[in-house]
């Protein structure tokens, strides 16, 4: 084992990780805001990977119109979603729980329906491969890694210094004191959804290229999301990013030296978590 | 006096109950004679690839049999009618549907299924009603003396493997060590041990074997301890064809310039689309191209056959589910009856099949304690440019 | 001193003859089924009473299959032993990891159930020596003959879950109406109040959490010796998401919920077997139906039926 398989194992982590932050940033923010687990949101993830698959395979527009109208797609959808599904049920714990899980098997059944199960795959944009002190990186990923922190500087430039940015933390820290504030909830959590689709849309379209589509990548990939936030910190946006990367290099240097035990590590570091410090690493409680 | 809300519970229950009393009376057939014939496939879900498969190929049979007047059973035409039922990969679900078919059509025939699970959980069903169950999976335990009336249908890693391995060893003597990659669920485990065992009575040295978690699609981490060992080749024959095509773009683009390697049948249009062309050069498979050498007239009259029912592209997955039905077929006409004890035996006692694939036969006595596995061909071939190539045909040995 | 209703009584009978009404195999393993879930959402029920979602709940399901059937293969015990001692000791996993667990509140211990669910599965998977793996275990025997009765066809077997679901059903009305009971649903009402007048809240909700889990452990370990099969795969995250789904469509409020619910749940799909591709997308619109449009469960039909207008809670 040298340097370069080191570097590897690194550069591995940092991808997996910049991966799951892309899928559990828009989750996070949706429990933030909103004090709902929405496990349609790997479904969204899904969605924004086919809306990629049909606008660039099927209509032919290129790759990074495709993803940016997927987002849009995707953002109105999960308002669309809000507005007639969760809406109704905004304060009640248990019930809103179950209509995010009838949502998600409503979305993961259609798209089965309608798409087939069989792998779809996008062509990818860029090829080749970089080498980066002795390890190999392809460039498909350097781009994906570039757009992933992209997006997250956005996001988290936007919730900090943009008024409606303000506006959510204000409503997630306390609804009705906001509210009394004159800040519209229901507004803010429409906008919440929207911004959280169309993140999950954007982590689907960025990682068409690389996999393949499929109907089924949205509960694995909320399962994922679930598992980061809960690390880093329900609602919080700094620990999407910590828990997600976290995670990341766990199960890169677990898989690589530890073997399929792995597969148990992200539920192990859950249950620490919500034993030893429930908020999680970046949470308020 | 009782109150409303009993009286709703209670109609609810005499309902539900008139409903699976008339049910059986509403299924009513014409007036000419009719065979049903059960089948539990995955047909939604994750391995409905499979599943639809199959019923891609066993239809085919059966409106090729229709076509021609029905099956002649000691002298009685009967038409072919499959009940498809769904068992989405399922122990349970597949349980429910045997039940269904067993107790409630009547069915002494049944086709199926793809995962170990369904089938053990099935056959304490079947077996005692002596219901003829022709099956696949990839698990041993499936075929046993003590389950007389289940067959498999399919090749499994254990014959796939004694064909390609031997070839392998011919054909590339400069290979020497081999990793191995398999998905961590039932038949990834069994498949890891078949593969093992022939590596090895093949010469062949294992020098890495790991199993990832169902759903990843970034095998970095894997690949990279994988690639320190400098594998001559990489076998994952278990891995789903989506998660066999990144494998293959993965390893590459990580610059392995060993042979990929993978006992099962692949699509090598999607395969190429995911893997990238340059990627999957190269690439040995157990895929039969219908269309080019070593093709027989019963293969080429498939293969339009399927383009006249289903249009193009042809599926190269479904040929090896022809003979569920095809054997079953002339194992009924043979036995000239509908008993699945006579057709059982005559099962057992033909020494040659004529198929699709040419000349098969039931093996596996040694190996399995009954003699109930098909051994048909194993096609192995090369990814060249896109495009199919036949390397090699062979007969697995299997005592 | 139970007072029986005539309605009560009627629906008795009915479940009663059930098997004389129809001899039919295929129905009664649907009715057996039925009784499962029944058995062991009435479990989730208990939990939920004290105002914690479990998420996990096929995991002890799981814990009781197993248990039972290396009890009954390896040890050599007799299944009528066994059931009972599957319960315990589902019981027994729930008081170690509720112990640290349950002072956890709201949505983090839904997490840390399903999270543990999960690895309990993932242990059953990594241990294959004795666990079966991924394989599972096949060739369970049914249970051994009792007062003569023999466990060869499905009527048995009906009369047996039959029993249990009615066991569990009295012991559920019975603990409503306890000093028990009225405990948990204080705990659920506000846990500070209850603390406030000296109520020791995790004695009660540790509780309600063992006996919510025995009684999985009792569903999972008949589960087992009547398919005669167990594997992981029985036993996933989806199915924990089901027994939820079942205790809230039957309606949470009624003891009678968890019995609607499964029964409602596991027969739809049953009669809409005409387009199977179909299926998850009818179950999830059914689901998403009754939330709309019956929020306190089946169990109000009757009473919306009336026009009066439930209180969602």
């Amino acid at each position: 084992m040298d340097f370069a398989f080191f570097v590897q194992v690194f550069i591995n982590g940092l991808m997996l990780g910049l991966t799951y932050v892309l899928i559990a940033s828009g989750f996070s923010l949706i429990y933030g805001i909103m004090r709902l687990l929405n496990f349609a949101h790997g479904e969204f993830y899904m969605l924004g990977a086919f809306a990629t698959y049909l606008l660039s395979e099927h209509l032919g527009l290129d790759y990074f119109t495709a993803l940016i109208l997927s987002m849009i797609i995707i953002a109105g959808l999960g308002m669309l979603v809000y507005r007639f599904f969760f809406r109704p049920f905004r304060d009640q714990h248990d019930p809103s729980l179950v209509i995010a899980l009838g949502i998600a098997m409503l979305i993961g059944g259609l798209a089965l329906l309608i798409f087939g199960e069989k792998d779809k795959s996008v062509s990818p944009v860029v090829s080749g491969v970089i080498q980066i002190l002795g390890a190999t990186l392809s460039v498909e990923r350097m781009v994906v890694i570039f757009s992933a922190i992209l997006l997250m500087t956005a996001l988290t430039l936007f919730i900090k210094f943009s008024k409606t940015g303000q506006a959510m933390r204000a409503v997630a820290q306390d609804r009705e004191a906001a509210a009394l504030q004159g800040i519209g909830v229901d507004s803010t959590f429409m906008l919440c959804m929207g911004i959280s689709s169309a993140l999950a849309g954007a982590a689907g379209a960025l990682l068409a290229p690389l996999f393949f589509v499929n109907p089924f990548l949205g509960m694995h990939a909320v399962l994922k999301a679930l598992v980061v936030v809960v690390i880093g910190g329900l609602g919080s946006i700094p620990g999407a990013i910590a828990g997600g990367l976290l995670l990341g290099f766990v199960e890169s240097f677990g898989t690589t030296f530890l073997g399929d035990i792995t597969e148990m590590m992200g539920f192990v570091m859950v249950m620490l978590v919500l034993l030893f410090r429930p908020q999680g690493l970046f949470g308020h409680g | 006096m009782m109150k409303r809300k009993h009286r709703v519970i209670i109609s609810l229950i005499g309902f539900m109950g008139v409903i699976g009393l008339i049910f059986p009376a509403l299924s009513y057939s014409g007036p000419e004679k009719v065979l049903q014939i059960g089948a539990i496939f995955p047909l939604s879900g994750r391995a409905a690839t499979w599943g639809l498969a199959a019923q891609k190929a066993i239809t085919i049979k059966q409106k090729e049999v229709n076509a021609r007047g029905g099956l002649n059973v000691g002298g009685e035409k009967y038409k072919i009618e499959i009940i498809w039922e769904d068992d989405k990969y399922n122990a349970a679900t597949g349980r429910m549907a045997a039940e269904k078919l067993v107790n409630r059509d009547k069915v002494k025939f049944i086709l199926g299924s793809q995962s170990s699970a369904v089938l053990l959980a099935v056959q304490p069903i079947t077996e005692p009603q002596k219901i003829l169950f022709l099956l696949n999976s990839y698990a041993k335990e499936v075929l046993s003396p003590d389950k007389p009336y289940s067959f498999r249908m399919v090749l499994t890693s254990n014959e796939i493997l004694q064909g390609m391995y031997p070839w392998a060893a011919k054909t590339y003597p400069t290979l020497k060590t081999v990793a191995f990659i398999e998905p961590n669920d039932a038949s990834g485990w069994s498949i890891e041990k078949d593969c093992q065992r022939i590596a090895e009575q093949n010469k062949f040295q294992m020098v890495f074997s790991q199993f990832y978690e169902r759903g990843t699609s970034d095998f970095y981490p894997l690949l990279n301890k994988l690639l320190a060992q400098k594998p001559d080749f990489i076998d994952f024959t278990g891995a789903a064809p989506g998660d066999q095509a990144l494998i293959v773009k993965q390893v590459r683009e990580l610059g392995y310039k060993g042979k990929t390697f993978a006992g099962t049948t692949i699509d090598p249009i999607q395969f190429c689309k995911i893997a990238g062309l340059a990627n999957s050069e190269g690439h040995i498979s157990n895929t039969h191209d219908l269309l080019g050498a070593y093709t027989t007239d019963g293969q080429r009259k498939y293969h339009d056959d399927y383009i006249a029912i289903y249009g193009k592209p042809f599926d190269p997955v479904t040929p090896k589910y022809h003979v569920y039905l095809d054997i079953l077929l002339q194992a009924i006409e043979k036995a000239g009856s509908l008993d699945p004890v006579k057709v059982k035996e005559t099962m057992e006692k033909t020494e040659n099949w004529e198929t699709i694939f040419g000349a098969s036969k039931f093996g596996g006595k040694e190996h399995y304690g009954i003699k109930h596995q098909i051994i048909t061909p194993v096609y192995v071939s090369e990814l060249v440019g896109g495009k199919l190539v036949n390397r090699g045909t062979m007969m697995p040995t299997l005592p | 001193m139970a007072k029986v209703k005539l309605g009560h009584l009627i629906v008795l009978i009915v479940l009663l003859t059930l098997p004389v009404a129809t001899r039919d195999p295929y129905f009664l393993n649907l009715f057996i089924t039925v009784g499962i879930w029944t058995t062991s959402v009435w479990g989730v029920r208990l939990i939920m009473s004290t105002g914690q979602l479990t998420l996990g709940h096929a995991a002890y399901m799981a814990v009781g299959a197993y248990a039972s059937t290396l009890l009954t293969m390896k040890a050599g015990l007799s299944f009528w032993l066994a059931f009972p001692l599957a319960g315990m000791i589902s019981s027994l996993i729930a008081l170690l990891i509720g112990y640290p667990i349950l002072r956890i509140k709201g949505v983090y211990f839904s997490i840390i159930t399903f999270a543990f669910a999960e690895i309990i599965r993932l242990i059953i998977v990594h241990w294959p020596d004795v666990l079966g793996g991924y394989g599972g275990i096949p060739s369970i025997p049914p249970p051994q003959p009792i007062f003569s009765i023999r466990f060869t066809s499905r009527v048995p077997f009906y009369y047996l879950i039959l029993a249990i679901s009615l066991a569990t059903y009295l012991f559920m009305v019975r603990i409503e109406k306890s000093r028990l009971g009225r405990i948990f649903s204080s705990i659920h009402e506000s846990d500070t109040l209850a603390e406030s007048i000296g109520i020791n809240i995790m004695k009660y909700k540790m509780i309600a959490f063992c006996l919510g889990c025995f009684f999985a452990g009792l569903s999972g370990s008949f589960y087992a010796h009547y398919f005669n099969f167990t594997s992981p795969e029985f036993f996933t995250i989806w199915q924990s998401i089901y027994c939820l789904i079942f205790v809230i469509v039957g309606g949470v409020g009624s003891v009678l919920g968890p019995f609607l619910g499964s029964l409602f749940m596991t027969l739809v799909p049953e009669f809409l077997r005409v387009a199977k591709e179909y299926e998850p997308v009818v179950y999830a619109i059914i689901l998403i139906l009754i939330m709309f449009l019956l929020p306190g469960g089946l169990v109000t039909l009757p009473d919306r039926l009336r026009g009066k207008e439930k209180k969602t809670h």
